[in-house]
């Protein structure tokens, strides 16, 4: 059976005044119908730049695809007319985002947006649209099954009279618009206090586990990750390190970089164990180091590291890009 | 107990709106740190906590309260009288990016609070260069614009900065927030370093638990202006008292496959312009008692320096 999400050898540059940047350096993922995947990484891992590249969002140019394909349920994204991309918007893929203030038009009511987007989503399925008072209602329908009270008046007011945790909530009454198959979260609960992240995410995780959604799941936070997520893919500066089933992952990593991660982040519930820095930075993707990415900061690097790049492949039950993964038990 | 470095009473700042609302950021707090000591500050946005910071520093003057700081009173101080004493409390701010300008070079950041306090001529170099060297900054990074750093080596220059006058209380407002986890750890270790070579004495504000676990020998919780709950640190997030601290606590999501968080707490964190009588965490509240919602709670001593402003708790 086609996978939902087939990311094959994906290649992705930015040119810019300084020249290049190479982004994303041959992605390959496969994400099944049901699962739910977190991706993890620092800054500059590309990890936001893989989300968007799902539903077509980076903007070519400056982007610049050098290889490789996406697939949406077997169809390839890049080859998709606007008729079938508005669909894949939608109805295929929903997104939400860190600040859900920049998603929303500040001049127009709560109702006025989403009744706009239940009504453009009936145009890209190709339904007549339905008239604006049974768009209405379908609107308050959304904002309750997203646990926001009194959804009709709620429907009458802007963004700026809700609070972030509201604001979230309204755009994800708006991804559930289209019915997605997937949805792709990326960093939702970043902007949130951790009171209401915890009210958010059990959100999420409700309705995926009722709509039989699949997710995607962007973080900084490997603690968010874990709240929510089965399997787990660590990046690193436009690379795929490893992917593996969470529990393996947090148990037995085998990467360097995922071993560096999980021992950068403190524990509370671990005081004892102090947070430990991975040395150097992460590198300029304009000039990036050859061979594998993280060799510069790996305690594991050999010649053969800087020479030629890792493959993806398996050890132990997981995929993973280094030399010496066999070696890299913890 | 020698006599602590910072000591406030009764401390209070309020805000008028247009219309005569009036947002009451800080609402009557009693806080002390010793010299060298590392007190962490943590709450939810709006609960006052940088407002507090500000105060203690007097960088906005406080409505109401006492504000005694190295041993003077500096709550009603004027700004001449107060620059000999600013030297010794220095902040450093979230955002590395936006705290240099991008227009000067490390030295000249480095250099100013120096210049200002009067230094001149080859000192300056000198002492600039010792200061990269403390933080762990090449010398060679003295003419580089901060476009040229990392946020980690901003940082850095910021702490810098801070350090030039020979602080005995630095301020942290979020120092880590806007850095990546494996940059946060190098930061979070060389502040643990720079306190026990230096002696300082920290407040140190995140909305991070587990960060401020790490640094701080102390915790205060503020919830809407006041603090909830203030103790040791591995008492306040073993076992928490009050209602709110333990579900802050509770909502802390570990670097683990743990699964969804208990969502412990409904509703959102209250408008400080529009704080509810009583206990003014009551309205979110899963102890809530019918006294509760009468009567404001105190900030009562518990066992072990650990005190605890809730009706529930009292027993």
């Amino acid at each position: 059976m086609t996978a939902l999400l087939d990311i094959s050898g994906y290649r992705l540059a930015f040119d810019g005044f300084e020249g290049r940047a190479q982004v994303l350096d041959g992605i390959d993922l496969r994400v099944e119908r049901g699962e739910t995947v977190g991706i993890v990484g620092e800054t500059g891992c590309g990890k936001s730049v893989l989300a968007r590249s799902i539903a077509r969002l980076v903007e070519m140019p400056p982007g610049r695809v050098l290889g490789g394909t996406i697939r949406f349920a077997g169809e390839d994204v890049f080859a998709m007319d606007g008729r079938a991309l508005a669909r894949l918007r939608g109805h295929g893929v929903a997104m939400i985002f860190q600040d859900p203030m920049t998603y929303l038009n500040p001049v127009f009511s709560v109702g006025a947006q989403m009744v706009d987007v239940i009504r453009a989503h009936d145009g890209a399925e190709g339904r007549p649209k339905r008239p604006r008072r049974a768009a209405r209602e379908a609107a308050a329908a959304l904002l309750a099954a997203v646990l926001l009270p009194e959804p009709e008046r709620l429907l009458h007011r802007y963004p700026h009279e809700l609070s972030g945790g509201m604001r979230q909530r309204v755009l994800i009454a708006m991804a559930l618009a289209g019915n997605p198959q997937l949805l792709v979260a990326d960093e939702p609960t970043t902007a949130l206090d951790v009171t209401i992240q915890a009210q958010v995410l059990r959100l999420i995780g409700d309705l995926v586990a009722e709509r039989g959604l699949t997710l995607l799941l962007i973080s900084h936070d490997l603690g968010v990750i874990g709240a929510l997520c089965r399997r787990i893919v660590v990046m690193y500066a436009g690379t795929v390190a490893e992917d593996a089933d969470a529990r393996t992952l947090f148990a037995r990593p085998r990467h360097p970089y995922t071993r560096g991660l999980l021992a950068a982040v403190p524990d509370l519930a671990r005081p004892d164990r102090r947070a430990r820095p991975i040395p150097g930075h992460i590198p300029n993707l304009l000039d990036p180091p050859p061979g594998c990415r993280f060799h510069p900061r790996c305690p594991l690097a050999v010649p053969r590291c800087a020479a030629e790049k890792p493959a993806l492949r398996e050890v132990d039950g997981r995929r993973v890009a280094c030399h010496r993964a066999e070696e890299a038990a913890a | 107990m020698s006599e602590p470095l910072l000591e406030v009473q009764g401390l209070a700042k309020h805000y008028v709106l247009k219309g005569g609302r009036v947002v009451r950021a800080v609402d009557g707090v009693d806080l002390s740190l010793a010299p060298g000591e590392a007190l962490g500050l943590v709450g939810e946005s709006g609960c006052g906590k940088s407002t507090l910071a500000r105060l203690v520093l007097r960088l906005v003057p406080p409505t109401a309260g006492k504000i005694r700081s190295q041993g003077r009173e500096i709550a009603s101080l004027s700004d001449g009288a107060l620059r000999p004493l600013r030297r010794h409390m220095q902040i450093i701010f979230q955002n590395p990016h936006a705290a240099l300008n991008p227009r000067r070079t490390v030295f000249a950041s480095v250099a100013e609070p120096l210049v200002v306090q009067g230094m001149a001529g080859t000192d300056v170099q000198a002492r600039v260069a010792a200061l990269l060297r403390q933080v762990g900054l090449p010398e060679g990074f003295l003419w580089r614009y901060p476009h040229e750093l990392s946020g980690g080596q901003k940082q850095r220059v910021c702490i810098a900065r801070a350090l030039a006058l020979e602080p005995r209380l630095l301020v942290l407002d979020e120092p880590t927030s806007a850095l990546d986890v494996s940059v946060q750890a190098q930061i979070l270790e060389f502040l643990q370093e720079l306190r026990s070579r230096l002696g300082l004495a920290y407040l140190f504000i995140s909305h991070n638990l587990a960060v401020v676990r790490q640094v701080c020998d102390r915790v205060a919780v503020m919830y809407l202006g006041r603090i909830v709950e203030e103790g040791p640190a591995e008492r306040i997030f073993a076992s928490p008292r009050h209602p709110y601290t333990r579900a802050l606590v509770a909502s802390v999501l570990p670097p683990r496959p743990a699964g969804l968080p208990e969502a412990p707490l409904s509703g959102d964190v209250p408008n400080a312009a529009e704080i509810p009588p009583g206990c003014r965490f009551a309205p979110r509240c899963p102890l809530r008692m019918e006294i509760c919602k009468a009567r404001d709670p105190v900030l009562a001593p518990q066992t072990g320096a650990h005190r605890v402003a809730c009706w529930a708790a009292l027993d």
